[in-house]
């Protein structure tokens, strides 16, 4: 063999050889496969590889991102998932699959993942995704497990601090906050803010640690707001008063605070004194305070009611009523706020049972000058009742005449005080005040009854003149109305005095003797009335007058000078009808049968008449034997009471007695039966009964009756 | 005049005297305007506030509209506040003068509407020891509270004395270590806490309530109302926003106009942004093939769908050849666009990322810029000093430029007008521009919106909302959009697949994770429309193409019913326009609403629609507790009545025919003596299931664009659930149908 030929088999050999190692091996084949984007060849390739067993992440990671291309999320996932547990301490795989869990969308296996993850190899960043992986998840109690591996494990920031707190103590763990608060001000003392000093003083001051608190708060407590709030409540929980009550003290001095801020700390300055029992530091504290310059009045009389109040609470009655008798008089306040004093100083002097000061205080007031009337009224009112509790009568009459004559009144007060006046009989007092509320008023005031009241039936000369003055002052009616109150109080002369025509208005006669009589007739002075009626009777000329007296006579039960008056005026109008029956039924009821029949007959002859004068017309007919000329006159008389509504004993009577008269017998002892079923006692009743029973024939009826049985049927 | 006569007028003036002022009583529409006030100095744009991020969503799901205002401002009249229910402040009292609002707040609550604080006036020292106490007290004391002036900032020693679970421990329960608080208290009969706590050893009168509801409002503690951990990027409700929102502004009158619900269904819209369009696929078998990532997307996305529309909105930029387009991309665009189940859409001409950044029109900002642009506008005067992604500008706002392209100096009609002309020159006939998507930041300046709107088409995006297990809270749900100064800009219901992989930097696969969101936002609420929004760059790698395709099949298991991107925007247009009239007991006239056609009544377990009473109702639908009405579009004003019912466990009985739901559109809707009519469209297949009277057969006779009638027969059993599908025709073809009843089944 040649030379040449083995060069020839060399180079054959070394082709041969490189062909070999340079032919690509199925893995590489897949991978140049899947970079030329053959995916569906790239997938078989590898799909055949890990069939073969080869399951590196050479294959395994291009495999399951060809399972994605083609959407196949799961498989890609269980791919790796498979991978991850076979090699659980591959680092660079367990990422992957973080990754392809969040491409999936699978939070939590992500976070699942994550948590192998910082097992595996813990990692700053990987314990700062679960923090916050947590924090979205709400799971707290993890969060804090990972933070608190930040904070021992790693340079932990600020941030991370101040989530550790807020997480511990939402948790509870109050105590392991300012732990770890005080931690981030050693580690990061410029990222401890002004809101993670005031969580820390928060924590502390919840934790009852005042002292650690006081000390956070060194040069914050000026600060005003909730730092202020915060450096007091330590201050007061580590009891140190001293220092509590000094820094207030430097506040209140301090120019630049706000008035109102001042008050605030003012409340908590004084409450927290008294919950001490500091009382008389209190007081003194409080007095201070209302000596301040720059109180406007609404924050001094906020000041001035604590005052007033420590110093009850503290039993310095004395000073108490000193300070309110001093703020009473003073002049710059309004009348509100003057009564408000006057009030308490009143209540404390009737506490302390002082009645002679109280009343002296009282009188002093009413004296004052700058108090309005309003307010004399007020403290009057008090006082009167102060003094009829106490039974001052004669005080009591004093100041009401004090009230009447120093103050101006409305109409309602005083008839309100001419009230108490009655009541305390100090007739003087209310006739003034009536008279003076009665001015001006018409007549049928209730103000001028109350004084006619007053006055009496028989008013003296002055209220006389007092009535006559206004019947001079007015016209009309009111006129009229103010006689009527003259003629009321027998002033009969100053009336007629004062004119006829009025007279007559008021519905008298113009007749001086008429208006003479009528006066008699209303003050029933009857003697003297009879005998003025008598003598005008005689004298009367006309009809009319003579129906006047007939009336009047009627009225007062004048009989006898009624029928003089009748009998004259019959000689001066013969036909008057009712004249003809009033004169009539008189002449039956006298028995004069003759005149009463003349009577009655001419009255009945041009009037229908009512049932009593039909009756008595009647019943002279029948006596006279004239039936039947009576019976039309009977049957008017039934016809007449069928008609009332009301039938009493006497019409029920007559109506029977009419029914027999017209021959109704069994009519007739039915209204009968009826009658003495009601009246059963009525002996003329029985009497008539048991004429008609006898003159109708039932004489058994009769007899029985007669014989006080009762009724043993028809 | 004879007395009979006089009585002939008696109704006339009986209407006069009792029933025209109730009549114009009613005419009133129901206020559906919170006030925010808000902190202009600290949040110079609202979507920083809390009230944007947090409460505007809840607010937005019980029917309101959230009204800006700034609290530095001079604070409206009543006479501006005429549709205002309430006032909603937020992290925004903590003024230095308040009694302007306090006197302006006390105004406002005694002409009725309800104010709602979420914190209070400040914090520590400023209640303690602030200045105008006695107002804030008084301020409080209106609301019907009681303020101690007291201020505890360490809460170890406090416990909680009372909670109520359905106004807190909504997403977290209220625990550990406890935020410092104000300490406040109810006034006795005007009110009612959720939470109460207590200092440990305290005594019951030391109670301080946390969230409470008033008869003036309501107030939630500061920082009572949610957890937020920065570090985890965590954030949990503790207060529910749904409910103490409904109790404290007195809602349960108000229907709610719905945006997530159409004929009974959940509404589904998808949206491509350009994004990417150019970007070479690497996925096999078209890798290393020259092909675009916006073919992948269109032949293995758009192609593969055509039940469910896409609105694909290029940038103008990425195919006008004179920036950085090519005749391939405009080609591309071309066959995206051909697509019948395709909506035309754009996404701006140079791909604004800071739109902040142009609000001033001064171009020359851009100078420092152009060097870091491929084809700047003009010469880079000065290279700005670029370390790496490192410049302020950078560190500022996250952007190295300001926008993707700089071909030309930014002009605001170019990006509007000029983008949207441009895409329009690549359309089919028949096809116009439909919707602007905003990019980059997606926070266009009001001058830009107008711009929009002047141009004719509708707009989105922004809001990114996430409601899965990474962000697992209410509080990671957007409102509805944006409205600023009087321009509405519509978000996006959920978040694209950039936000998924942390902007398009790994886990490419991660947007699959949108389903749950879309579940997560179905229930227990129904509080957004599924919405699958995505950029051309899905196209580029296997794992997002897989991603987005899952999102689809998902979709398409789902009941929902298909609009496109265009028209979800405008049922959110007429959410903010809608206008609700209480007509009477249950009785509502809804009107203004424009493409919005649901109503829904919450808690409504025993209410339905009485649809011979009502107007402009196609249907009702039971779902979570909730009542959703289906309007009728084509009756402008519709009237809903609503009737009470013992049972809640099955569909209401049908004295007249209804729909349930539908995966089309219905409208038009008329009944006959056993017939009805109606129109309907939509994509896919037409299923739909109608409540009718009686059992029995019906038969059915569609007539389609084409002319041609289709009948078939179907069999209602004895629950009255009618049931069909018409077949898949051209996306949004007009079907009339009849529905005759038969017989009566046997």
């Amino acid at each position: 063999m040649k030379g040449t030929h083995y060069l020839v088999i060399l180079v054959v050999v070394l082709a041969l050889l490189g062909g070999y190692l340079v032919y690509p091996r199925p893995p590489e084949l897949a991978l140049m496969r899947y970079k030329n984007k053959q995916y569906t060849a790239a997938r078989a390739e590898y799909e055949r590889l890990l069939e073969q067993g080869i399951s590196s992440a050479n294959v395994v990671v291009p495999l399951s991102e060809l399972y994605l291309v083609y959407g196949e999320m799961n498989r890609a996932v269980e791919l790796m998932e498979r991978f991850v547990e076979s090699n659980p301490d591959n680092l660079e795989a367990r990422i992957y699959l973080g990754k392809l869990y969040q491409q999936t969308q699978r939070p939590h296996d992500y976070l699942h993942n994550l948590e192998k993850r910082a097992q595996v190899q813990p990692s700053e960043e990987a314990l700062r995704s679960l923090s916050q992986l947590y924090n979205a998840e709400g799971r707290i109690d993890r969060q804090i497990e990972v933070l608190k591996r930040i904070l021992q494990d790693y340079d932990a920031k600020p941030r991370d601090y101040k989530d550790l707190a807020y997480l511990l103590a939402a948790q509870g763990d109050m105590v392991g906050a300012t732990e770890v608060l005080r931690r981030l001000e050693r580690v990061h003392p410029a990222a401890f803010d002004d809101r993670a000093r005031e969580f820390l003083v928060s924590l502390s001051l919840d934790l009852g640690r005042y002292d650690e608190a006081i000390g956070y708060l060194q040069g914050y407590a000026d600060r005003g707001g909730r730092w202020t709030i915060y450096y007091e409540r330590a201050l007061a929980g580590a009891a140190r008063y001293t220092e509590l009550y000094a820094f207030w003290d430097r506040q209140l001095a301090r120019p630049d605070l706000d008035p109102g801020r001042k008050i605030e700390i003012s409340y908590r300055y004084e409450n927290t004194l008294r919950a001490q029992g500091e009382g008389e530091r209190r007081v003194a504290f409080l007095l201070r305070e209302l000596r301040r310059k720059d109180l406007d009045a609404e924050q001094r009389r906020g000041v001035g009611e604590r005052y007033e109040a420590a110093l009850r609470e503290n039993g310095l009655t004395a000073t108490l009523l000193e300070y309110l008798g001093q703020q009473v008089g003073r002049s710059d306040i309004g009348v509100e706020e003057r009564k408000a004093f006057t009030y308490r100083y009143e209540a404390l002097l009737r506490e302390e049972k002082r009645w002679p000061e109280l009343y002296a205080f009282w009188h002093l007031q009413m004296a004052r000058s700058e108090l309005s009337d309003r307010e004399k009224l007020e403290i009057s009112y008090r006082y009167e009742a102060a003094l009829r509790k106490a039974g001052k009568h004669e005080e009591l009459v004093a100041v009401l005449r004090q009230r009447y004559r120093q103050l101006r009144l409305s109409r309602k007060e005083k008839r309100a005080l001419a009230y108490s006046a009655l009541q305390l009989e100090d007739k003087v007092l209310a006739e003034r005040i009536y008279e003076d509320l009665a001015r001006g008023e018409p007549p049928d005031s209730v103000y001028v009854s109350q004084l006619l009241y007053i006055w009496g039936p028989r008013p003296g000369p002055y209220g006389l003149q007092w009535l006559e003055e206004r019947v001079h002052g007015s016209r009309g009616e009111q006129r009229l109305a103010w006689l009527q109150h003259l003629l009321d109080v027998g002033a009969t002369e100053r009336v007629l005095k004062l004119g006829q025509r009025d007279l007559v208005q008021l519905g008298y006669s113009g007749d001086p003797v008429e208006f003479q009589m009528d006066v008699l007739q209303r003050e029933e002075d009857y003697p003297q009335l009879r005998q003025i009626l008598a003598k005008a009777i005689a004298e009367a000329q006309d009809a009319e007058q003579l129906r006047r007296h007939i009336r009047r006579a009627d009225q007062v039960g004048f009989t006898d000078l009624a029928i003089e008056a009748a009998r004259r005026l019959l000689s001066v109008a013969p036909d008057d009808p009712e004249i003809l029956r009033r004169l009539g039924l008189l002449a039956y009821r006298e028995e004069r049968w003759e005149d009463a029949y003349e009577l009655l007959s001419r009255y009945l002859e041009n009037n229908q008449g009512d049932f009593e004068s039909n009756y008595f017309l009647a019943e002279l007919l029948t006596r006279r034997n004239r039936n039947l000329r009576a019976a039309p006159h009977y049957r008017r008389v039934v016809q007449l009471l069928d008609g009332e509504e009301q039938m009493d004993m006497r019409r029920a009577s007559v109506r029977a007695q009419s029914l027999y008269r017209l021959g109704e017998s069994d009519n007739a002892i039915l209204a009968y039966q009826e009658l003495l079923e009601r009246y059963p006692d009525n002996l003329d009743l029985r009497a008539d009964y048991v004429t008609v029973l006898l003159e109708s024939g039932r004489i058994e009826r009769a007899d029985a009756l007669l014989a006080g049985g009762g009724e043993g049927g028809a | 005049m004879s007395i009979g006569y006089r009585l002939v007028w008696l109704p006339f003036w009986l209407w006069v005297a009792v029933l025209l002022p109730v009549s114009l009583l009613h005419a009133q529409p129901l206020a559906r305007i919170v006030l925010a006030l808000y902190d202009g100095d600290s949040a110079s744009d609202i979507r920083a506030t809390a009230v944007h991020r947090l409460a505007e969503m809840p607010l937005n799901h019980l029917g309101l509209v959230v009204r800006y205002h700034d609290i530095n401002s001079p604070l409206p009249s009543l006479k501006e506040m005429e549709d205002v229910r309430g006032v909603l402040v937020w992290e925004a009292a903590g003024m230095e003068d308040p009694r302007e609002f306090i006197r302006w707040s006390e105004m406002l609550m005694d002409s009725g509407r309800q104010m709602v604080m979420i914190s209070g006036f400040g914090s520590g020292e400023e209640i303690s020891g602030g200045r105008y106490k006695e107002e804030i007290n008084g301020f409080w004391k209106r609301l019907g509270l009681h303020s101690e002036s007291d201020w505890v900032p360490f809460t170890y020693r406090t416990e909680i004395v009372y909670r109520d679970p359905r106004l807190v421990d909504f997403e977290r329960r209220v625990g550990g270590v406890l935020p410092g608080y104000e300490r406040m208290r109810v006034i006795k009969g005007r009110g009612y806490s959720g939470l109460s706590v207590r200092q440990r050893g305290d005594r019951p009168s030391g109670t301080s309530d946390l969230v409470v509801v008033t008869d003036s409002g309501g107030w939630i503690a500061s920082d009572y109302a949610y957890y937020h951990n920065e570090a985890t990027d965590t954030l949990l409700w503790y207060v529910n926003p749904f409910e103490f929102f409904s109790r404290a502004l007195k809602l349960d009158d108000l229907p709610r106009p719905d945006t997530t619900t159409l004929a009974g269904r959940r509404i589904f819209f998808s949206h491509i942004d350009g994004d990417g369009w150019n970007n070479f696929t690497e996925i096999h078998p078209y890798r290393h093939r020259g092909i675009l990532s916006a073919e992948v997307v269109k032949r293995k996305i758009i192609e593969a769908y055509p039940d469910l529309p896409v609105t694909v909105a290029p940038i103008a930029g990425d195919l006008d050849s004179a920036w950085h387009g090519s005749e391939k991309s405009m080609q591309v665009a071309r066959e995206i666009f051909a697509l019948p189940q395709v909506e035309a859409g754009v996404h701006t001409y140079s791909h604004p990322f800071d739109w902040g950044f142009f609000a001033d029109g001064d171009q020359d900002r851009e100078r420092p810029f152009l060097g870091l642009y491929a084809k700047p506008w003009g010469e880079p005067e000065s290279l700005l000093k670029v370390e790496s992604g490192g410049h302020d500008y950078y560190r500022e706002t996250g952007f190295e430029v300001p926008r993707a392209y700089a071909v030309k100096p930014f002009d605001l009609e170019l990006e509007t007008r000029g983008a949207i002309e441009f895409v329009n020159s690549l359309l089919p006939p028949g096809k116009r521009v439909q919707i602007y998507q905003w990019s980059g930041d997606t926070n266009p300046f009001p001058e830009a919106i107008a711009a929009v709107r002047s141009s004719g088409v509708r707009n989105i995006n922004g809001g990114d909302s996430r409601l899965d297990r990474k962000y697992p809270s209410y509080g990671w749900v957007s409102p509805l959009g944006r409205m600023v100064e009087g321009e509405l800009q519509v978000y996006a219901s959920n978040s694209n697949e950039n936000i998924y992989t942390d902007q398009w930097s790994e886990q490419f696969f991660g947007y699959r994770h949108l389903i749950r969101t879309l579940k997560n936002t179905e229930t227990p609420l129904r509080i957004k429309p599924m919405g699958i929004y995505y950029h051309m760059y899905s196209g580029e790698k296997l794992s997002s193409l897989n991603a987005v395709l899952a999102n689809l099949e998902f979709a398409r298991s789902q009941p929902i019913i298909p609009v496109t991107t265009s028209h979800y925007a405008a049922i959110v247009e007429g959410f903010y326009s809608t206008r609700i009239e209480r007509a009477g007991e249950l009785r509502w006239r809804i009107g203004n609403r424009q493409a919005l056609q649901t109503v829904r009544f919450d808690r409504a377990l025993f209410l339905a629609v009485d649809m011979v009473r009502s107007r402009g109702v196609v249907g009702q639908h039971h779902y979570q507790g909730s009542l959703y009405v289906a309007l009728d579009s084509a009756v402008p004003e519709a009237v809903v009545v609503l009737r009470r019912r013992e049972e809640s466990a099955v569909e209401p009985s049908a004295s007249l025919s209804y729909l349930v739901e539908s995966a089309w559109q219905v409208w038009g809707v008329r009944h006959g003596s056993g017939r009805m009519w109606f129109e309907t469209a939509g994509f896919g297949e037409g299923e739909m299931l109608w409540k009718v009277p009686r059992a029995g057969s019906y038969v059915i006779n569609m007539h389609g664009g084409s002319g041609a009638t289709e009948s078939l027969t179907v069999v209602v059993p004895d629950d009255g659930r009618l049931r069909f599908a018409i077949r898949a025709r051209t996306p949004m073809e007009r079907v009339r149908v009849e529905v005759e009843y038969r017989q009566e089944r046997i």
